[in-house]
């Protein structure tokens, strides 16, 4: 059992610690139907849910107070329903009221639909045309990802639109932080403290031998990282496959870190490494940038 | 609606379920029904803890106590409106992008938080400790707030997270500082909701409430994280005046008890004392 954020999860089953490292396998990727399978027109849509979230977002606008009235206005939902959802949300602290200006403002229940699932998805988006971009100009894969308990989970990824070949890793995906490259990228960019508080936990879930190697990994790439901006390995997502990864510390939010990963069949593997170890080193500044200003 | 049904959602709080007792006898089936039904979505969200990962619909169906049909139309309806995502692998869901947005904005809007995170930061920066504002949101604690030491990066347990009630030092302090009568309530439809896990918790409990009289704070330690500290004050905050609770807490080490009581405990005190200051006469609507 792991030990971080890992409160809730002791409850349910324990963490699985079976996975020492990832098998990734370069796959082909299969033509994407419709997102997922399901046609759009065979949702039924149910009505009052439909409504009460579209009063929610009626507080998207310029407005930070609006009357029922107003509420009408921006929803066109019928005066009636609009006082009883108004009146349910506030029940359930979702909304507030204020008796002075006879309206209502968002209140702190609002959180609770995703803020802090979502909070580092702003840094998320913005990087995605950035790794797009990437991905196409370089042919490889590109993906962000960032610390859950003790493994990596996967925030974002982009394919290459040159190449049919993809490593096989979505969006949700985990691994343990302690054998994945773009793990190591991370822990690189941590403060010492909180490295180490975090290696002494992880040094539990794996064999002595299997961790000394990675420890090994782990302060290369550290090394790496402070020497170049980026650490590169091969052969840890399959034989053939280089794995560059940055670390991405934006102000405020959750530690990342960028990862991408190709197979440089065709050019000296070493020169490879370093042009894209370069290129993702200045798009990781880019988007630092990007980020910074906008909560700076 | 079932009655099951209802009693479940009776169960999300004392409060929600004297008001929804109300509208029941007061206004039409058909209407309490939406209402419900609209609960029940908001329910589905909140099952998801602030958490990114991706849950099944059997998990959704176990959290919520809803049906297997609900879940699946309410679930089908979130994802149409951009709430929920079908996770990559198609079968199970997570959270999408469109509560991040809403959340941001009544964070942008809030007083509160803007109040509360200079004063906050100056004693998560001098102690070297988190700390953390949070309201109650039915049986949990909600994060409004949360401020690290510039020697911590990863956010364990940032802004919107939440946390159950008796679970966390941060929640024994509101409860505490309720109103008698609430308070049983609130223990009762926390005993309810933990079954049998519900004597061991309800001691620990106590034993907070006891340091609380006497001291005017609680401590826990590694009770909803392993190797986590926390040392909680309940505070009012704002005209009419809203319990909230704050904490300081620290990863990885526990201080003794001389340092809680003698540094630690009267430095989080004194800093509850300037937010009350600084909020005093603060429209609490505005929070």
């Amino acid at each position: 059992m792991s030990m971080l954020g890992e409160g809730r999860k002791a409850k349910s089953s324990p963490r699985k610690t079976a996975v020492q490292s990832m098998e990734v396998r370069i796959i082909l990727r299969a033509p994407r139907a419709s997102h997922h399978g399901h046609p759009a027109s065979a949702v039924k849509l149910i009505a009052p849910i439909v409504r009460g979230f579209a009063v929610l977002d009626a507080f998207l606008g310029q407005d930070q107070w609006l009357s029922n009235q107003e509420i009408v206005d921006r929803t066109t939902i019928p005066k009636a329903t609009v006082s009883r959802l108004t009146r349910t949300l506030t029940d359930l602290s979702y909304l507030t009221h204020s008796e002075t200006l006879r309206k209502y403002r968002l209140a702190s229940a609002v959180l609770d639909l995703g803020y802090a699932a979502m909070a580092d998805a702003d840094v998320v988006s913005l990087a995605r045309p950035l790794m797009q971009d990437f991905a196409d100009n370089n042919g490889v894969f590109v993906a962000v990802a960032g610390r859950d308990g003790l493994d990596m989970i996967l925030f974002e990824n982009c394919h290459s639109s040159s190449t049919l070949a993809t490593i096989g890793l979505g969006v949700g995906t985990h691994m343990p932080i302690a054998a994945s490259p773009m793990g190591w990228a991370l822990l690189a960019g941590l403060p010492e403290t909180e490295r180490s508080y975090l290696l002494d936990h992880m040094r539990r879930y794996h064999k002595r031998d299997r961790w000394m190697l990675l420890r090994q990994r782990i302060v290369e790439a550290s090394d790496q990282v402070a020497e170049k901006g980026y650490c590169a390995s091969t052969g840890d997502w399959g034989a053939d496959i280089t794995v560059v990864a940055v670390p991405l510390n934006v102000e405020g939010r959750l530690p990342m870190a960028v990862v991408c990963a190709g197979s440089p069949r065709l050019t000296n593997r070493n020169k490879h490494d370093e042009q894209l170890g370069r290129k993702l080193v200045a798009m990781v500044h880019v988007l630092k940038k990007l980020a910074g200003a906008e909560h700076g | 609606m079932k009655p099951t049904a209802r009693h479940r959602t009776g169960a999300s709080g004392p409060q929600a379920s004297e008001q929804f007792s109300v509208r029941d006898q007061g206004v039409a089936a058909g209407v309490s029904t939406s209402t419900q039904t609209l609960e029940r979505a908001l329910g589905v969200l909140k099952a998801f803890r602030g958490n990114p990962k991706p849950l099944t619909h059997a998990e959704l169906v176990r959290r919520t106590g809803y049906s297997k049909a609900s879940i699946s139309r309410v679930a089908a309806t979130l994802v149409a409106l951009g709430y929920l995502d079908r996770a990559p692998d198609g079968v199970r869901f997570q959270i999408g992008v469109r509560g991040l947005r809403i959340g941001h904005r009544y964070l942008s809007n809030s007083l509160v938080t803007r109040l509360a995170k200079p004063i906050m930061q100056q004693l998560a920066d001098r102690n070297n400790m988190s700390v953390g504002l949070a309201v109650a949101n039915e049986l949990d604690m909600i994060y409004i707030e949360y401020c690290n030491s510039s020697s911590i990066a990863t956010l364990r347990l940032g802004v919107g997270r939440t946390v159950p009630m008796e679970l966390s030092s941060i929640g024994w302090a509101y409860v505490w500082a309720q109103p008698p009568a609430r308070r049983q309530h609130l223990l009762f439809d926390i005993l309810k909701r933990i079954g049998s896990y519900g004597p061991a918790v309800v001691a620990k409990m106590e034993h907070a409430f006891e340091d609380l009289d006497k001291y005017g704070y609680c401590m826990a330690a590694g009770e909803y994280q392993r190797d986590t500290f926390a040392v909680s004050v309940p505070v009012l905050l704002g005209d009419p005046p809203v319990v909230m609770t704050l904490n300081c807490s620290a990863v990885s080490y526990v201080p003794d008890l001389g340092n809680i009581r003698q540094v630690l405990a009267p430095s989080l005190q004194s800093t509850a004392e300037q937010l009350i200051d600084a909020m005093a006469t603060i429209d609490s609507a505005l929070f």
